[in-house]
């Protein structure tokens, strides 16, 4: 072994230390010269003769030194060209045992690569500017520590400004909006909008293809009304050609005049958006939005100057905001500020996702290692295989350096080819990946194309499994004994050793991804089954738009006459409409107590949401005492509000609410008489609290319809949606239905995040299993085959087939015990990471456990039984011939 | 001086490792013990004698050393290693075989 110590110094040195090799043969040759010189002038030639005859004698030396270079490197490529041409051949001998270990390493590598390349579009990836580590986002956080909503208002953001003065830049962003827009005057269909401060771009440090973007000075004027659109708009709708700059677009109800497209890779801050036009908020916002503190629409970003001092900076914003709170929210609860790094942009998908993400990212690595075990059981089978080959090599000569680097060359060319496959297995897998990805309706759209990170990740865990699953395999190899490779000795016995603690492990992984696959399949039949508080079944939504020059008034009267014409419709059961989020959170919230009774440390909030004619029937929430809004309710302004079983139990306790008196604080603060209670409704998500739970509903008046409009139908949405959008039609003033959907279909989207995890962790489980069985299956052949001899004698020894059968299934059965003992803890650790996830079913569920432990040790004894039955169908006379 | 004969490259690494069974030495002397031991027939140059060399010491056949030559002056001295006298054994039959075949036609032709 030192002599491959020395060789490989060698080698490193030659590569290395080129000039002190240089330097030496320069030497070496110089004392050569020097000799022959010696020698000239002893046999008598005059200095010069002899000078002449050594040069001659000598020959160009350059030249020789040239050589002398090319022996060097050429003995080392050669060496490594010999190992790999080597290994290449010796894999296509042996087609099945190289395309399985190709394919368990690419399984195990593409699962990986994809997961991590979702991972990095969505939460590493840098922003395409320049200096990404500078920019900051300004955020807030509760006093417990918790992230609260950084949204602030216009006129906070201009306080957060003048703050950072010189030593930052801060812009803002209102966040992006699908909306309606026409193109020099043609309508297109919706693009993505994102409103922006003057100073966007440069703050951001993004430049322009052609044009200019939006610049400070743009903001002075009291708003210019310009815009600059994305590459991928400039492509599709210009074809790339100058004509873009100067064209007019119409958002809502403004013009503005495109001055530039943005450079080629930039859409945007979120990594999961892709902005088609940029316009400047100052123009876009209502006025009074500007002016006051209430409208909380921004987020705030900053680019700190690189010698900045951070924390002092950081330390006086913080003070600056609370300061601008205390006087304009001094009834919130207080809040403070403090810089996020942005560098990868703003990301509340990413922030949703991240800990889905990283569940995905272990359980695939568990895959990996799973898939490790088995190649290196299949490496271990071959280099067994070839202990002869071996023997002889080591007896003519080899080193066992030399043995071990050959095999290990043959490892990596296959880890190798295993990487290139997996690639476009994690091509295809991420892209099935970002489809779970769902934010509200907003498209997700995700730049996969596999950055410099995602490629060194994928060779880095490539290389790294091939090595790994190789270096047992190889180190046993290389260890052999000259005498045992050329004997038939068997050395057999470390090897099912080996094999057995990898299945064991590989048992023990596939119980943990099956326990989590159990507790989530749950959590969505959970979700799914959950009583939301209203009946979801038979129920579409839409929203009606109309083109900006449509005045209030015509909106109002199309709105009214789509509803009236809708209920008309057959199979028609009921229409309302409402313009709160009645499932997804949001909305409204005012304080409420009881008239006199105002106590501002009380728990008095309360939702608040403004309800059309029908809504409690239409939607199916249960009434239980009192009665509901009647249709004349929503035609003149009523103070009588409808609040739910929560608010009841929590103002009037045991007595009837009905007829009494609530003092509501919203708009406003007015005296509501309360005519009815209705079941709690879960409105704030599946799994959130809001402010209690208590909720409050007003009835809105007819005059002015507005919002998301539900129907109940028996005919399903297929042939509902073309007989509204005829009604829509002929309700007049250009209305348009958008986001014709079921909302069974909407609720469903909220749970995007768990029906992800449920999804996967049954496929990677379904894929754990398969392997661990495959490994196991290894194992136990062998072990099989190793003891034929033994299996035959027993049964000439009258012992029945049955025993043998026994036996054998005993050790599978010995395997999995230590597996289950090994991986019931590992699994309730593994579950631990589903906290927040899980819905109605707990991280520890013994029914859960139990019956995975139970359906994994069956699967191993039903695959036990094909070697099982091979040993029971031994003939004992051959088995006692053979050797 | 007669004109250096044409060697085989191969033949020329048997006999570096012939000669540095004796004793280590460096290049020159090498060179020069070729030459006498030839009895003046074979003329190495330093030009196919280094890179032989080199090559040897890549393979690991040989192992090389910098000490204070004869003439005190600083020389690289090469030894032979434990491989290198396996593969030496190795070729010299395999040597003997080669020339024992090919006198045995030149003889008889």
């Amino acid at each position: 072994m030192s002599r491959f110590a020395t060789q490989f110094r060698l080698r490193l040195r030659s590569l290395f230390r080129r000039t002190r090799v240089e330097q030496e043969l320069d030497e070496e040759l110089q004392y050569h010269l020097e000799r022959e010189l010696q020698q000239g002038l002893a046999a008598g030639l005059t200095p010069e003769e002899a000078r002449y005859a050594a040069l001659r004698a000598l020959g160009p030396i350059t030249q020789s030194k040239e050589e002398c270079r090319d022996m060097r490197r050429l003995a080392w490529i050669e060496n490594v060209v010999k190992d790999i041409q080597y290994a290449v051949r010796g894999l296509g001998h042996n087609p099945v045992f190289s395309l399985t270990v190709i394919l368990s390493l690419a399984l195990g590598i593409g699962a990986n690569t994809a997961v991590y390349s979702v991972m990095y579009a969505v939460l590493f990836r840098s922003l395409p500017v320049k200096d990404p580590e500078h920019l900051v986002q300004l955020a807030s956080y509760d006093s417990a520590g918790a992230a609260a909503d950084s949204s602030v208002s216009y006129r906070h953001f201009k306080d957060m400004k003048v703050v950072l003065g010189n030593d930052a830049e801060a812009f803002a962003t209102r966040g992006q909006s699908l909306v309606r827009a026409s193109l020099g005057g043609q309508e297109l269909e919706p693009i993505v909008v994102e409103e922006v401060t003057a100073n966007y771009f440069t703050g951001l440090q993004v430049g322009a293809t052609i044009g200019r973007v939006l610049l400070p000075q743009d903001d002075e004027a009291g708003g210019s009304a310009l815009a600059v659109i994305s590459h991928a708009m400039w492509q599709r709708r210009f074809g790339g050609g100058p004509s873009a700059i100067g064209t007019t677009v119409k958002v809502k109800d403004k013009v503005y005049t495109i001055v530039g497209v943005a450079a080629e890779e930039f859409h945007g801050v979120q990594a999961h958006n892709q902005i088609d036009v940029w316009i400047p908020l100052t123009v876009s916002l209502p006025p009074n939005w500007l002016s006051s503190t209430g409208s909380q629409v921004l987020a705030v970003m900053a680019r700190l100057k690189p010698e900045a001092n951070r924390a002092q900076l950081e330390s006086t914003a913080d003070a600056a905001f609370r300061h601008f709170r205390s006087e304009h929210f001094s009834k919130e609860p207080s809040l403070y500020l403090r810089f996020r790094p942005a560098g990868a942009g703003l990301s509340s998908l990413g922030r949703q996702y991240q800990k889905p993400l990283l569940i995905l990212m272990i359980s695939v690595g568990v895959i990996l290692l799973l898939c490790c075990a088995n190649v290196a059981n299949l490496l271990l089978a071959r280099q067994q295989a070839r202990r002869h080959e071996i023997g002889v090599r080591l007896s003519l000569g080899a080193s066992r350096g030399r043995i071990f680097l050959q095999l290990m060359s043959e490892a990596l060319v296959l880890g190798s080819l295993g990487m290139v496959c997996g690639l476009g297995l994690a091509f295809a897998g991420g892209r099935l990946l970002v489809g779970f990805l769902a934010e509200g309706h907003m498209p997700v759209s995700l730049d996969l194309t596999p950055d410099l990170q995602v490629l060194a990740f994928t060779a880095t865990i490539g290389l790294a499994a091939a090595f790994s699953a190789a270096l047992m395999p190889t180190l046993r190899a290389s260890g052999t004994k000259e005498v045992e490779g050329l004997g038939h000795g068997v050395r057999a016995v470390g090897r099912l050793r080996f094999g057995r603690s990898l299945v064991v492990g590989q048992v023990a992984g596939s119980l943990s991804l099956l326990v989590a696959a159990g507790l989530m399949t749950q959590t969505l039949r959970n979700l799914s089954l959950a009583d939301v508080g209203f009946d979801r079944n038979a129920l579409v939504a839409f929203e009606p738009s109309f083109p900006d020059e449509i005045s209030v008034d015509q909106r109002a009267a199309a709105f009214r006459e789509l509803t009236q014409r809708v209920e008309g419709l057959p199979g028609v059961k009921g229409v309302t409409y409402t313009p709160e989020p009645i499932y997804a959170g949001g909305g409204w919230a005012g304080l409420a107590y009881t008239p006199g009774e105002f106590d501002p440390s009380a728990q008095q909030q309360v939702g608040l949401l403004r309800v059309g004619p029908h809504f409690f029937d239409v939607l199916g929430i249960r009434l239980v005492q009192g009665q509901v809004f009647s249709v004349a309710d929503h035609q003149q302004a009523v103070r009588r509000v409808v609040i739910n079983q929560a608010a009841a139990r929590h103002y009037f306790g045991d007595r009837s609410p009905i007829g009494q008196r609530l003092e509501i604080r919203g708009d406003g603060t007015y005296i509501f008489e309360v005519i009815g209670v209705v079941r709690d409704v879960k409105h704030y998500g599946i799994r959130n609290r809001v402010c209690g739970d208590r909720v409050g509903y007003l009835a809105l008046n007819n005059e002015r319809p507005m919002g998301t409009v539900f129907v109940r139908s028996a005919i399903g949405p297929k042939g509902l949606r073309p007989a509204v959008q005829t009604a829509a039609l002929q309700a007049g003033s250009k209305m348009v239905i958008e986001r014709f959907r079921t909302v069974e279909a909407d609720v469903n989207g909220m749970v995007a995040k768990e029906r992800m995890v449920g999804t996967l962790a049954v496929v990677l489980a379904g894929i754990a299993i398969t392997l661990a069985v495959v490994g196991l299956y290894g194992v136990l052949a062998y072990s099989v085959g190793r003891r034929e001899r033994e299996f035959g004698v027993r049964m000439a020894l009258g012992a029945a087939p049955s025993i043998v059968l026994s036996m054998i299934l005993r050790e599978a059965v010995f395997l999995v015990g230590v597996a289950l003992l090994i991986g019931i803890p590992g699994a309730l650790g593994f579950s631990r990471l589903l906290s927040g996830l899980v819905y109605g079913v707990a991280l520890t569920d013994s029914e859960t456990f139990v019956l995975a432990s139970l359906a994994i040790a069956l699967i191993v004894c039903i695959a036990a039984l094909i070697p099982a039955r091979r040993a029971a169908s031994v003939d004992p006379a051959s088995a006692l011939r053979s050797e | 001086m007669s004109k250096p004969t044409d060697l085989v490259q191969g033949t020329l690494d048997l006999l570096i490792l012939k000669i540095l069974a004796l004793e280590p030495m460096h290049g020159w002397a090498i060179a020069h013990r070729i030459h006498q031991m030839s009895n003046d027939v074979l003329q190495v140059g330093q030009s196919a004698l280094y890179p032989a060399l080199h090559k040897l010491e890549q393979q690991g056949r040989i192992e090389a050393e910098w000490k204070i030559s004869d003439n005190n002056r600083r020389a690289k001295y090469y030894k032979l290693t434990r491989a290198g006298r396996k593969a030496m054994d190795k070729e010299a039959i395999q040597w003997e075989r080669l020339s024992a075949a090919i006198s045995l036609i030149v003889r008889t032709a």
